[in-house]
This record gives structure tokens, C-alpha cells and sequence, in this order.
């Protein structure tokens, strides 16, 4: 064997590898959700749609996937002006401390969620508001916050930085300038931004486990208190549910924006 | 007309622009010659309204223009990476300014396209700016800052980026579309050839001091110090004593040659015998002979110790033995004329007197 094909051999393996490692465990969820059995198995027992149907007719589970949105949603109308004035203070003004600043804004990624999720239980607590389902929005929110100063940071880091004072220069009045100059110029890492913060709300799952009571129980901390019990297809059927809100949301983003901006940060 | 009086910046203890004054006449095409950080780009966004003057004042169309802020200034400028909006297509980026200056809705659409025929982009209009060449942005650009008739349009070294061919093409291109509309220009750059193909006036600039403000032709026949001596043009530096002066005339002695030169600045006091000066020779000004020179003030041996041929011209480095060994650089522009001097050839080297140009230290 010559080198050249040793290496593509050796490449595609792993390429191969991983591709399956990556969409195993879709796969086997997929393949799982439409068994006609009882119990969760793969490869499944034949082929129906019936655990589909259990969890469309369950008002359980479509009262937390409601709530779950609702969720998602607070989260999204916190982080995206939140987000987007951080991002662009960091990017675009010369901050004293701008390093720390930037450093404190990624703090929420440093401590452990549990942590994360003990101190806001007890926070809420004190403020009265625990058991409030836009609390447990604004929770997700403060999280995950990091992922939407970096996407709006990779858009207005590749932005000239002159382009402010070029509007200026057209005869724009600052706040003006800002609207319809510098917002629209970021509007890729904006859109970015708040996609991944409505799909990483509508998935999170241990800081809702604290924050949540009957009363308010998200899509995950209701499947989670499903498998306590008894695993059934049913919540195959859910997380399929699941992956394809996932793949609308990279859909959208990739009609919208492009895929591209994740493969161009700074 | 703008007219810069007096104007300083300082950023903490660094003096960026010191005490430049200096008008420009309606139309004109003035330059702002200088290296990084003489301070050009940032006395170009005072005039802007980007950066506010620590002293001094700024009058356009003779108005002080201190407390106004850029947006309410009629000034086009064209930005060094060109800062055109992402978000909007060609036509669009033209259009804003028109837009954001409260022009009559309904004669924008004509404005914008005769802009896009000055700047020859017809046909362009609705591309995005990321699927425009290089050149083509330019152009955008360009018909940004001039669409609203600016009293003053500012350029912030914008050809910088482009390659050589398309570079010259867009100075001659940006020099018509100037004079065709007669728009008052400051252009900053730190690129000589540039600075003297476009402008009316050249301004040179140095560690935040104006040098000189002259034609182009005068700044580079008459340079004011020895600054713009080695800044314009490819020039020799020979540290010199004065060893004699006679009304006008004056002799240097440059190691063991003594020549006649010229005194820069007839104005000012010749100095006192014996004084250091620098005396400047421009490399085109040196000629080059296998045999003694006769028809220049001097002639001195020296030995070829570099040769670089680029076509148009060769450029040599000559090492004088009689200069303190200096190495003497000459450009011999018709080299289809004369032999080609190979490294180690001896050859005699000389130049008019009043090519030597005397500098005070």
C-alpha cells in the first residue's frame, strides 16, 4: 500500500467512526419510537405510529411542551438585547477592563450547573418568584447567555470598524446609525444567537428540575419524571419530537444566516 | 475651502499632530504625504469630526466647524478599509447617504444612477457588496462620498489595499471623477508616487509637524528639509562641513571631496565654516561612466557593488572610497543606452552642483 491511499484509508475510518458515533443515538431513538411493542427495544418490534399518537394525546406531556416553548420563548426576548448590547460594547468600545468584563460575561460557563441552578432556587426563593414559568425562562437565559455574546461577537468582530462613523459620515445621527447601520450588520450572529438560546431553553433541563414544581413542569423534567417510573416508546416518540425542533431551528438558521457563521468566529 | 488653524492633539503625553495650519481652495486636490504614525490619518478624522482638535480650530466653507458633530458636516470620505454597510446591496449603500440627508424622494433614484455612471459600476447596482471585486467596492465607495455633493470629500488612504496595477488605475480613475465634479479632496497617504500623481498641493507630514505644503513638482525638485528630501524620491545622505562660501555659491566637504552644492533654503543664514550639514542627492541624479566624467562639477571613482535591473531603470549601489566609503545609490533610467556595470566593475561616478542640495543639521 502506497502512502497517499494508506492515508485516505485511515481518514475515511475515522470520518466514518464518527459519523456513526454521532448519529447513533438518533438513529436507534428513531428506530425505537415507532415499535409496536410495549417496551423500548432496538431494532424495534415492526413498525407504528401509535407511541406518536399516545404522546399527541397526552395533556401532560403537551401542557410541558407548551410550557417548554414559553420557556424558550422568555428566554429568547431576555437574551437577544441583553446578548447583543454586551457583544457589541466588548466588540466595538474600548471598555476599560473590557478582558475581565468579557471574562465575567463567560462566568455562567465556569460553574457547574447544579451550582448555577442551587443559588437561582435560592434567589427566587428569597424574591418570591420561584414557581413563576417566565423565572425559569429568565434562569435558562442567564446560563446560557455566553452562546449568544459569541455569536453576536463573531459578527461584529468581522465588521469594519469604521462602519459607525461611515454612517455618520451619510449624515446618520448616532441612534440612528445604530439602527440602521450597526443592527442589521450583526443581524447574522442576532439571528444565530437566538435560535441556539430558544433550543438550548427548550432543552434545559437539570436548573428546570430545581425551579419547576407540578405546577410548572417543562418537556424535560416531565420525560425525566416519565422514566422514573417505566421507559416506554413513548418517550422515543418524544425526543424524536425533540430532534426534529432541533433540525427546524438549523433549517431556518442555515435559510437565514448560513452556516458558515459557526465555521467563521474570530 | 477648509482652513486648519493652529490644530494640536494630544493623547495623554503623546503629541500626535502638533500646531498644523494650512487651506485648501474650492476644488482643489490636496495630499497628505506622510509614514505611519506622522500623524495624518489622525488629523484627517479631525477634520472628519471623529476626533476632536485639543487645540486649535477647523473652518469649512468658513464656518468653525468644533461643535459640529460628523453627521451634520458635509464631508464624503472614502475609509481606509472603505466601511461600506454589509447589509445592503450597491445601489443601496449609495443611496443612504441621500436618504439619511433628507433629499427629495423623488429625485434620489436619479441621483444614484447618474452616480453609478461616473463611477462606470453600471450594471452593478444590485450585487451585494461580497460579490463586488475589489475595484468595483472602491467605486461604491466612492459614489458614496461624493452622491450628496459634499462640500469636502476626505480619503483615508483607500487604494492602499489594492494591487499595483489596479491601485494606478483608480488614482488616475479617482483624479477624473475629481475633476469632473470639482470637489474640494484631502487625501491621506504615505505612498509618494500616489501623492504625486494625484494632487494639486502635497503636504508632507512628519511626527505630527507639517514639513512642507507645496506643488508636487516643487516638493520634489525643492524639498524644504532634509526630511522630504529622503521621503520623496530615492535619496543619498551624505553627512557633510561646509568648507567654503562665496556669495552664493557654496562648497561642502563630503570625507575627502570637496564639490560645489546648493543651499536649500536661499532665505535662511548660510552657516559658519566648518558647520556639519547633510547634503541630499537624488539617485537619478547621479551619472555613471566607465571613464572620468567631464561634463559634471565632480567626478570620484567608486565600485559597483549592487546592481538591480527592473526594466525601465537599473539601480546600482556604488561604493566611494573618497566618501568615508558610503555606498552611493544610482538609478540609470535609460539602460538600453549604457552598459550594464556588474558587481566589482570600477566606474566614476559624479553630478551637477546643483543636484547636491544643502541641509542645517
Amino acid at each position: 500500500m502506497n502512502g497517499a491511499r494508506s492515508k485516505a484509508v485511515v481518514l475515511w475510518t475515522v470520518v466514518a467512526v464518527n459519523l456513526i458515533l454521532l448519529a447513533a443515538p438518533t438513529l436507534i431513538i428513531l428506530g425505537a419510537s415507532v415499535t409496536t411493542g410495549n417496551i423500548i427495544t432496538f431494532p424495534p418490534d415492526g413498525f407504528s405510529l401509535k407511541w406518536y399518537g399516545k404522546v399527541f394525546g397526552s395533556a401532560v406531556l403537551r401542557d410541558a411542551f407548551v410550557r417548554s416553548l414559553w420557556v424558550s420563548l422568555v428566554c429568547t426576548v431576555i437574551a437577544v438585547p441583553a446578548g447583543t448590547l454586551a457583544a457589541l460594547a466588548l466588540a466595538r468600545s474600548r471598555i476599560r477592563f473590557a478582558k475581565l468584563l468579557q471574562l465575567y460575561l463567560l462566568l455562567p460557563f465556569t460553574v457547574p450547573l447544579i451550582g448555577a441552578g442551587m443559588g437561582m432556587l435560592m434567589l427566587f426563593g428569597e424574591l418570591g418568584i420561584l414557581g413563576e414559568l417566565w423565572a425559569v425562562g429568565l434562569a435558562c437565559c442567564v446560563i446560557n447567555l455566553p452562546f449568544m455574546i459569541w455569536a453576536v461577537l463573531a459578527s461584529a468582530n468581522a465588521l469594519d470598524a469604521d462602519l459607525e462613523n461611515a454612517a455618520a459620515n451619510c449624515g446618520a445621527a448616532p441612534l440612528h446609525a445604530f439602527c440602521t447601520v450597526t443592527l442589521p450588520a450583526v443581524a447574522p450572529g442576532i439571528i444565530t444567537g437566538a435560535l441556539l438560546m430558544f433550543v438550548l431553553a427548550f432543552n434545559e433541563f437539570l436548573v428546570s428540575l430545581l425551579l419547576t414544581d407540578a405546577n410548572t413542569v417543562t418537556l424535560p423534567v416531565s420525560i425525566y419524571n416519565s422514566i422514573r417510573n417505566v421507559i416506554t416508546p413513548d418517550l422515543a416518540a418524544v425526543s424524536v419530537v425533540y430532534i426534529l425542533v432541533a433540525t427546524a431551528a438549523i433549517a431556518l438558521l442555515d435559510r437565514w444566516v448560513g452556516l458558515e457563521i459557526f465555521l467563521k468566529s474570530k | 475651502m477648509v482652513a486648519v488653524e493652529g490644530v494640536s492633539k494630544t493623547f495623554g503625553a503623546a503629541t500626535v499632530v502638533a500646531e498644523v495650519s494650512f487651506t485648501v481652495a474650492h476644488g482643489r486636490f490636496l495630499t497628505i504625504l506622510g509614514p505611519s504614525g506622522s500623524g495624518k490619518t489622525t488629523l484627517l478624522r479631525m477634520i472628519a469630526g471623529f476626533i476632536e482638535p485639543t487645540r486649535g480650530e477647523i473652518h469649512i466653507h468658513g464656518r468653525p466647524v468644533s461643535a459640529v458633530p460628523p453627521h451634520r458636516r458635509s464631508i464624503g470620505m472614502v475609509f481606509q478599509r472603505l466601511a461600506l454597510f454589509p447589509h445592503l446591496d450597491a445601489w443601496d449603500n449609495v443611496e443612504y447617504p441621500l436618504r439619511m440627508r433628507g433629499f427629495d424622494a423623488a429625485e434620489i433614484p436619479d441621483r444614484v444612477a447618474a452616480m453609478f455612471g461616473i463611477v462606470q459600476l453600471q450594471g452593478f447596482e444590485r450585487r451585494r457588496i461580497q460579490q463586488l471585486s475589489g475595484g468595483q467596492q472602491q467605486r461604491v465607495a466612492i459614489a458614496r462620498a461624493l452622491v450628496f455633493e459634499p462640500d469636502l470629500v476626505l480619503l483615508d488612504e483607500p487604494l492602499a489595499a489594492l494591487d499595483r496595477k489596479l491601485r494606478e488605475e483608480m488614482q488616475l480613475e479617482f483624479r477624473r471623477i475629481q475633476q469632473e465634479l470639482g470637489v474640494t479632496t484631502i487625501n491621506v497617504t504615505h505612498d509618494q508616487r500616489e501623492a504625486l500623481v494625484m494632487s494639486d498641493d502635497v503636504m508632507v507630514m512628519d511626527g505630527g509637524r507639517m514639513q512642507q505644503l507645496a506643488a508636487p513638482a516643487q516638493t520634489y525638485r525643492h524639498p524644504a528639509n532634509a526630511f522630504v528630501a529622503t521621503f520623496i524620491g530615492v535619496t543619498n545622505f551624505l553627512p557633510a562641513r561646509v568648507a567654503s562660501r562665496t556669495g552664493s555659491t557654496l562648497r561642502v566637504r563630503i570625507g575627502t571631496l570637496e564639490t560645489p552644492a546648493r543651499w536649500a533654503d536661499p532665505q535662511a543664514p548660510v552657516p559658519a565654516h566648518d558647520a556639519p550639514v547633510d547634503c541630499a542627492l537624488r539617485a537619478e541624479h547621479v551619472r555613471l561612466s566607465p571613464t572620468p566624467l567631464t561634463d559634471t562639477d565632480c567626478s570620484i571613482a567608486g565600485k559597483v557593488v549592487q546592481c538591480i535591473f527592473e526594466g525601465d531603470r537599473v539601480v546600482y549601489e556604488v561604493a566611494v572610497p573618497a566618501l568615508d566609503r558610503a555606498a552611493i545609490r544610482v538609478i540609470d533610467r535609460a539602460p538600453e543606452a549604457h552598459l550594464l556595470f556588474a558587481p566589482g566593475a570600477e566606474v566614476h561616478i559624479g553630478w551637477h552642483a546643483r543636484d547636491l542640495i544643502v541641509f542645517p543639521r
